[in-house]
């Protein structure tokens, strides 16, 4: 524990420096005055631990921990550690948008190693940050490295690190890279390429992130080594948890093909050994999938890419909320329109009742009679009386849209949505989301029996449980039960609903098989469907001419039969049910 | 103004005018000629305007340099023109290993245009001229000097990337294959299922 006198002064001198640091970038800038922390307490409370400094992307914060900085003798370096940490909140990465898509892009540069993509994407933010503060606004942060590093500090990859800095600031050996027993021709040749592609990205770095990256790739391959190399630099990651209860960020569903291209080998690079775009493979074993993404138009990530890139964004990630956000962005594009409300004039002739009549109101409005009967005293906007009207109008036709029931057959023969694109949940959420947007309520069941199943609490209009129980996974039985009809299709409801069952082949057996009561599973779907009031339709997985006889069976009692023989029908079938049933509303 | 100093030399080098960046007349009929540049360089370097016999490659040799080559040649000619080489007659003998060798050898990975364009490549092509002459560059002592052209050095670094990268290459063959029979070996599992 250092002597709070010492720390107290170094906040006051920190304090004093904190409108020259804000200087150093723009004099209208308005950031709020960092966390101060006067003890490593106060520091891990503030989520701070391992190093002197971080930011907060979510509440626009920076948390200094004085006591560390004590420690390490940098109280002198106000400015420039001030100055780096409001980089981070201006220059790089700036927002969480910003922040999630360079993540993104140094992930596709560390396959296989796809956990060290914070650690990377906060050193090169340093890197060019660094090397503008140095440069440009002149600030001593050599110094700062110079007062950070210690002989055992070193490791290999943070020789690379402080060599580059030597080659940018044009330093020489040794002067940061003081451990020199860790000093290469490799690390020096490779520092040099760094240095350049910091200068080369630093206006535009969001596309250098990649190349950043497959340049350190070979220094954190391995797990030992890594982390190794990590406990020592921990003090320097200020940005790596800067997304730390983040909410959701829209758009990164998308495959990021600009991202992709921009994975390139500097090595390779400037030995002249990069390939015709046409036959682009990558050296580092990243694979691209062929038909380039996953989802509609192939042009999404796949859902488990995204859970572990939007956990890295914010560590704090609810991966159920991540998994709902994922699927209703796929599905935002094939949603029905917001419904319009169309007003008609209506007529005014059948007195409902009375209210106060206010100045405000047209004075012929007034009913002088009940006025009068309220009061012989006339006071306006107290005793004044004005009649109300409704309207007579009984032939207008009210559209009001009918609830859906979603069935998905969840049984051992579907994919874990949470680790695969899966077609039948974006064609539940595309029809569910539809429903709830036009005003319906809607029920998802995932069944996979004999075993397990999962509902909603009936018909429900709320899109957090809705979308909960669609992209959940039970993977038991061989397709979906019947008997989920019965609780809500048992008796007949108040309000009609479209009964929607996504399945395959194997719900004729379900179908068929013995229910050990009088009523069997065919007569259960004929009462549900009659009860429901709506239509009924089963989306196959199969070939129109298997099971020939059941489907005309299931068709005699009025469902309607939609063969998908590929998944991504099942998108098609989903946009036009969503259009042909809540469009009009 | 010191002597040799890197700084400014590489700020002479970099503003070289576009003229010499114009090809050979022995790779282009319109191009500089180049061989009276040499003799010329010579000429300034040793202060003695009525020379005529000089070092050069013979007539065969000159016919094999490349265009890269010759351009990179007369940018260092601009650099030559630096008053701090003027009258160093020393230094006379010591440029053909620099034009024709060690210029050679660079020019194979450095664009002409980088010699002007990138910090880096400036100051080695200061550093590789200061070297070849014997000169230590200011403020320098010599294994400095020799490490610091070492470190910017692109013949170096080239062999060293390609080794490093064949290095790379390998361990990643190895994990892919690795991850590829894992994958056949999962793919089994199902099939027995």
């Amino acid at each position: 524990m250092h002597n709070q006198t010492e720390i107290e002064q170094t906040l006051a001198l920190w304090r004093s420096h904190w409108k020259q640091a804000k200087l150093e970038w723009n004099p209208l800038l308005r950031l709020q005055e960092p966390i101060w922390c006067l003890s490593h307490q106060d520091a891990k409370k503030e989520g701070l631990s391992g190093s002197f400094a971080m930011i907060r992307l979510t509440d626009h914060r920076i948390v200094i921990n004085l006591e560390e900085i004590v420690e390490r003798g940098i109280s002198d370096y106000a400015i420039e550690i001030l100055a780096h940490e409001i980089g981070h909140h201006i220059f790089t990465p700036a927002n969480l948008y910003d922040n999630a898509i360079l993540l993104n892009r140094i992930r596709f540069a560390l396959p296989g190693i796809e956990d060290r993509a914070p650690m990377v994407s906060n050193l090169y933010a340093d890197f060019l940050i660094n090397d503008k503060l140095q440069r440009i606004n002149k600030l001593r942060m050599s110094k700062v490295y110079q007062a950070i590093n210690s002989e055992d500090n070193f490791s290999e990859f943070w020789t690379l690190m402080m060599r580059t800095y030597e080659y940018l600031w044009r330093l020489n050996r040794g002067e940061l890279a003081t451990n020199l027993s860790f000093h290469s021709k490799k690390i020096d040749a490779d520092a040099s390429l760094l240095a350049s592609l910091v200068r080369s990205y630093s206006k535009n770095w969001i596309h250098g992130g990649g190349r950043f990256a497959v340049m350190v790739y070979p220094y954190l391959m391995d797990d030992k080594t890594f982390q190794d190399a990590r406990k020592k630099i921990l003090i320097l990651l200020d940005a790596e948890d800067a997304g730390v209860g983040a909410m959701d960020i829209s758009g990164m569903t998308e495959l990021d093909l600009e991202g992709y291209d921009e994975i390139i080998d500097m090595r390779k690079e400037a030995l002249g050994l990069l390939e015709d775009e046409g036959d682009k493979s990558d050296s580092l074993g990243s694979e691209k999938n062929k038909l380039g993404g996953q989802g509609p138009k192939n042009g999404y990530m796949g859902p488990g890419n995204y859970i572990d890139l939007m956990k890295q964004v914010n560590p704090k990630a609810d991966e159920q909320r991540l998994i709902n956000a994922y699927y209703k962005e796929i599905a935002l594009p094939h949603l029905i329109d917001f419904p319009v409300e169309i007003s008609e004039n209506v007529s005014l002739d059948l007195p409902e009742g009375l209210e106060t009549w206010d100045i405000g109101d047209p004075i012929e409005e007034v009913d002088w009679l009940q006025s009068a009967i309220l009061s012989p005293a006339l006071i306006p906007g107290l005793t004044t009386q004005k009649r109300t009207y409704g309207s007579d109008s009984d032939n207008a036709i009210s559209e009001s849209p009918l609830n859906v029931y979603i069935g998905i057959d969840c049984s051992g023969s579907m994919m874990n949505p949470k680790q695969n694109f899966s077609w039948p949940v974006l064609a539940a959420t595309v029809i569910g989301l539809s429903a709830l947007r036009a005003g319906a309520s809607v029920m998802g069941c995932l069944s996979g029996e004999p075993g397990d199943y999962l509902e909603t609490d009936g018909f429900i209009t709320d899109e957090t449980d809705l979308l909960t129980t669609l992209t959940s996974y039970l993977g038991t039985g061989y397709a979906y039960g019947i008997e989920r009809l019965r609780k809500p299709f048992e008796q007949e409801s108040t309000k009609k609903s479209h009964i929607v069952i996504v399945t395959d082949n194997d719900i004729f057996s379900m179908l068929d098989s013995d229910t050990q009561t009088k009523q069997t599973h065919w007569e259960l779907a004929e009462l549900a469907l009659k009860n429901a009031g709506g239509h009924g339709t089963m989306v196959l997985h199969s070939h129109p001419d298997y099971n020939k006889d059941f489907v005309i069976r299931l068709k005699k009692m009025g469902w309607k039969v939609y063969y998908v023989t590929n998944e991504t029908e099942l998108l098609k079938f989903a946009s036009e049910f969503s259009q042909q049933n809540y469009a009009y509303v | 103004m010191s002597k040799y100093d890197v700084f400014e030399l590489v700020t002479h080098l970099r503003k070289c005018p576009d003229i010499y960046l114009e090809p050979s007349s022995l790779i282009e009929n319109e191009g500089l000629n180049s061989i009276a540049l040499v003799c010329d360089t010579y000429r300034i370097v040793c202060n003695d305007f009525l020379k005529k016999e000089f070092k050069k490659p013979s007539d065969f040799n000159l016919a094999y340099i490349g265009d890269n080559h010759w351009r990179a040649i007369h940018i260092s000619i601009w650099l030559l023109s630096h008053r701090n080489f003027i009258n160093s007659a020393l230094i006379e003998d010591k440029l053909y290993n620099f034009w024709f060798e060690e210029l050679s050898e660079a020019s194979l990975y450095v664009k002409f245009k980088e010699w002007i364009s990138d910090d880096e490549r400036a100051e080695e092509m200061v550093r590789l001229l200061l070297d070849c002459c014997e000169i230590i560059p200011d403020g320098e002592n010599q294994d400095e000097a020799a490490d610091k052209l070492s470190s910017l050095s692109s013949t170096d670094r080239q062999k060293v990337l390609k080794q490093s990268y064949e290095a790379h290459e390998r361990i990643m063959n190895i994990k892919r294959e690795m991850a590829e029979k894992k994958a056949r070996e999962a793919a089994n599992t199902y099939g027995r299922e």
